[in-house]
């Protein structure tokens, strides 16, 4: 069939070059490897550079508030004793949506108690250390004229803790804090005025993938 | 935005961190191949299949690990998340996402026309073919041919010829493995698995070849047997199948398809001792480019397709046979399973801070 055969002629001998052993071997592939490192760290911070909008930590409310472009950032004006002030930890993103979370510590151990978020759409959890990974009882109240979702569960540790959320304007608001939801409703009310809104709007459902299980 | 909140969903994640480990398993095994000159097959596909593994086994091993790594500040603490780079806008035209949507879906097409389609029309093929041997051989009452006619006419169905018939393969192991006689003038050659292998000759190659080409031919299609009876390509094949949209994997898998080619060739070897008589069997199965470059046909994309595999497919054999003419066979392994160990550890180790 191959009439014209193609053939290859033989490679001229290379140079013989014995392998090296494991140990050698070895350091030089924690070399590539920490190049590797070092080169997916500049992609990862490479994005934050180029879209300032990516979620990053921040020093301050202040800060937050004038980089994130909120129109307004509820914070609430009552807070329990428990609760350390300032914040511990500050997030905030414009991309893909905009977004504001803040971790609170407590007062007497120094262990996360509050989070306070503010977000254009439900977000998955933020913090490791203070999620409720079981809901136990759900229910709907009227917050001065909006229709609040008030979930009690248990955090980690199964340490109870209860979930206020409802919808303010454009934003998604969400308060979870370690103990019962007394605590919460009057930090709730505090962040909202006293006249219920103009034009109410119901907060969207909380996708299924974003939601506590349900025991 | 498309599909952004897709992102959010496990399934998301795990199709995004699929793509994502397998990039960095596929940078760190290439390291560990250059850092210990691994140059054995056997030794190279080993560590190529961490780079088939990692992405399918490792996202649901981290979650079990843990459950948080998909929250926002697991995220502000990896080593990279990659959905920051599939938020990012290219000059307000498109998003990163958009793009990789783009190249999944490219992907999944030529894994679709190239393997899925094929490999369907064969086994349809293959299951009208015993359908139809079956009613025929039920209607005639023939026993099957157990040996190759005198005079057969060109085109006729292949016939089972015992070994012994072919004096050019004395000295293998053939027992069990039915060689199968197929009136082709061109070179036809491969074989079939499972409990009943066979290994499928062309008169072609029987009456071109010489015999010590024959025999290491046939030496090659009984290591695919051999190796065959641990299945771990099949296995390999079945991750990348799960993986169909992964380009990543579809290269990789190529590679450790052709290692397995070299595997085959060292197996071969030990069976003939005849390195030149192999390389020559293979350079006579090379497709003639220069036929096929002349040949006066419709340029069209399919044919375009056609001639880059073919192109590529020359590549591979005569990289074989470049390897096969090394005056010192180049089988040393430069590594083991220490060397595996510590690259799957790696990889392992990486990619769990990569989101």
């Amino acid at each position: 069939m191959n009439e014209n055969l193609n053939t290859t002629s033989a490679p001229e001998a290379a140079p013989r070059q014995e392998p090296p052993g494991f140990w050698g071997g070895l350091i030089s592939l924690a070399v590539m490897v920490f190049v590797l490192v070092i080169a997916l760290m500049g992609a990862n911070w490479l994005p934050g550079t180029l879209d300032k909008g990516l979620i990053r930590q921040y020093p301050d409310l202040e800060s937050a508030r004038r980089e994130l472009g909120f129109k307004k950032l509820h914070m609430p004006t009552y807070f329990p004793e428990s609760v350390s002030w300032p914040a511990s930890r500050i997030l905030g993103q414009t991309t893909p949506h905009q977004a504001f979370i803040a971790e609170f510590k407590s007062a007497s151990n120094g262990t996360p108690l509050l989070v306070v978020s503010q977000s254009a759409k439900p977000m998955p959890p933020v913090f490791d250390s203070l999620r409720m990974r079981q809901a136990i009882e759900s229910s709907t109240m009227d917050l001065r004229g909006r229709r609040a979702e008030i979930v009690t569960g248990r955090c980690a540790s199964q340490e109870p803790c209860s979930m206020l959320s409802w919808q303010e304007g454009q934003y998604h608001m969400r308060l979870l804090m370690l103990g019962p939801p007394f605590t919460l409703l009057h930090m709730a009310e505090s962040m909202i005025g006293f006249e219920p809104p103009k034009n109410p709007q119901i907060a969207p459902k909380t996708p299924a993938s974003l939601q506590p299980a349900v025991k | 935005m498309l599909m952004t909140g897709f992102l959010d969903t496990y399934w998301g994640m795990y199709l995004v961190q699929c793509l994502g480990h397998s990039m960095v398993a596929a940078v760190v095994a290439d390291s560990s191949l250059l850092a210990w000159r691994i140059t054995e097959p056997a030794m190279k596909q080993r560590i190529r299949l961490v780079i088939i593994i990692a992405p399918v086994a490792g996202f649901p091993l981290y979650q079990l690990i843990n459950s948080e790594r998909g929250s926002v500040y697991f995220r502000l603490g990896a080593l990279l998340d990659l959905k920051r780079w599939l938020y990012m806008d290219v000059f307000g035209f498109f998003t990163i996402w958009g793009a990789t949507l783009v190249i999944i879906g490219v992907t999944a097409l030529i894994f679709l026309i190239q393997e899925a389609i094929p490999m369907i029309m064969h086994m349809l093929d293959t299951f009208r073919a015993n359908r139809a041997a079956a009613r025929n051989s039920k209607a005639s009452g023939d026993a099957p041919a157990l040996e190759a006619k005198s005079d057969p006419e060109p085109g006729s169905p292949p016939a089972v010829v015992h070994h012994s018939q072919l004096p050019a393969l004395e000295g293998l192991e053939l027992e069990g493995v039915d060689v199968v006689l197929v009136e082709d003038d061109g070179y036809v050659l491969f074989s079939t698995t499972g409990r009943s292998p066979e290994i499928y000759i062309s008169r072609g190659i029987i009456d071109d070849f010489s015999g010590a080409e024959l025999k290491a031919a046939v030496a090659h299609e009984l290591g695919h047997i051999r190796r065959s009876r641990k299945p771990v390509l099949t296995a390999a094949y079945l991750l990348r199948v799960l993986q169909f949209f992964n380009p990543i994997t579809l290269i990789e898998f190529r590679k450790v398809a052709q290692e397995e080619e070299k595997i085959c060739d060292d197996m071969a070897i030990a069976m003939t001792a005849d390195p030149s008589s192999l390389a020559s069997a293979i350079e006579r199965m090379r497709p003639d480019m220069e036929e096929m470059k002349t040949e006066d046909v419709d340029k069209n994309l399919m044919t375009m397709a056609v001639s880059i595999e073919a192109y590529s497919h020359d590549m591979l054999l005569r990289g074989r046979v470049n390897r096969l003419r090394r005056p010192v066979p180049d089988t040393r392994s430069g590594g083991g399973w220490p060397q595996f160990i510590t690259v799957l550890a790696v990889v392992v180790v990486l990619n769990y801070f990569i989101v």
